[in-house]
């Protein structure tokens, strides 16, 4: 079989234009969707809190027994209405709409995993002293990771994790013990997620 | 001295190939996905993969998905190799020295 150098050159830069193709749009076949999901969520929920503290933060209380009572808060309760919610969706999309098949590449899961254990860890070492403080850190671990994946992936990415940590940031030493700062977490968080999962659905494909 | 494989060498099973050793190890990608990220039709798309198959260069895993039929495609570890003697070919021809 008889090539000449430009034919083996051209040959070679489509075969590295395809495997990045590939990766990109698989990539963006379980994230977006899971990332829109994950937007809606926080958006939802974030607004519960504001309407929570705006309602000055009702309580509901459980009888479970004659002895156990469990009290939860508005805001608390959209979390955990919520939360399981964004599970399932998040197992069938990568079960029922992922464009591959894992069979032993868990490094993702483990990457997500690392992230929530270390997130709890840091928690549990800087006791954050009230919801707000806890808030704002929580937000800031999606942007780190973002960071990370914009050096590998997407300097997009990348950008808007250095954005939004500025804008929790501000949010923060701003918007401190004002209900405002619910709005502003739903608004940034919420828009964030879903947003980027946006622009990798049409993006990346 | 790599040789250039005749079996990837066609431009529709070059793509094919190049899009299969982008996926991670054990991983599998849905016939679906696949024509979409190649742009090619249903019949082409079988056919080359048909052919791939048959050369013992991937793996084709017809299954049901929520009673749904889908077909998961992987390349082997021959698939894996062929390709790689195949890129060794190429980096030959324009004269890279780790062409091997």
């Amino acid at each position: 079989m008889d090539m000449t150098r430009q034919e083996a050159r051209d040959s070679l830069d489509q075969i590295r234009a395809v495997v990045n193709q590939t990766r990109r749009k698989l990539a963006a076949g379980s994230t977006a969707p899971a990332l829109i999901v994950w937007g809606a969520i926080w958006f939802i929920a974030y607004l519960g809190t504001y309407m929570s503290y705006l309602l000055g933060s009702p309580s509901y209380f459980v009888q479970l027994s004659d002895h156990i009572n469990i009290g939860i808060n508005m805001a608390g309760l959209c979390w955990l209405l919520l939360i399981p919610i964004g599970v399932a969706a998040s197992w069938f999309i990568e079960v029922r709409r992922a464009p591959t098949k894992r069979q032993h590449n868990k490094r993702w899961g483990l990457c997500f995993l690392v992230l929530f254990v270390y997130a709890g860890v840091w928690l549990a070492l800087l006791r954050p002293w009230n919801e707000y403080q806890m808030s704002a850190f929580l937000a800031s671990v999606p942007m780190f990771a973002y960071i990370l994946a914009g050096v590998w992936a997407d300097r997009v990415l990348l950008w808007v994790g250095v954005v939004v940590t500025l804008l929790i940031l501000f949010g923060f030493f701003l918007l401190h013990f004002q209900p405002l700062f619910w709005l502003w977490m739903a608004v940034l968080g919420g828009g964030t997620l879903a947003g980027t999962g946006l622009y990798i659905r049409l993006c990346w494909r | 001295m790599a040789q250039l494989d005749n079996m990837i060498h066609q431009p529709a099973r070059l793509q094919i190939m190049s899009s299969l050793v982008a996926l991670e190890s054990g991983e599998q990608v849905d016939f679906v996905h696949l024509r979409k990220i190649l742009k090619l039709t249903d019949g082409n798309l079988g056919a080359h993969l048909t052919k791939l198959e048959d050369a013992g260069y991937i793996k084709i895993e017809k299954t049901f998905v929520a009673r749904k039929p889908r077909t998961f495609i992987s390349p082997t570890g021959k698939g894996h190799d062929a390709f790689d003697e195949h890129i060794a070919a190429l980096k030959q021809i324009i004269g890279d020295p780790k062409g091997g």
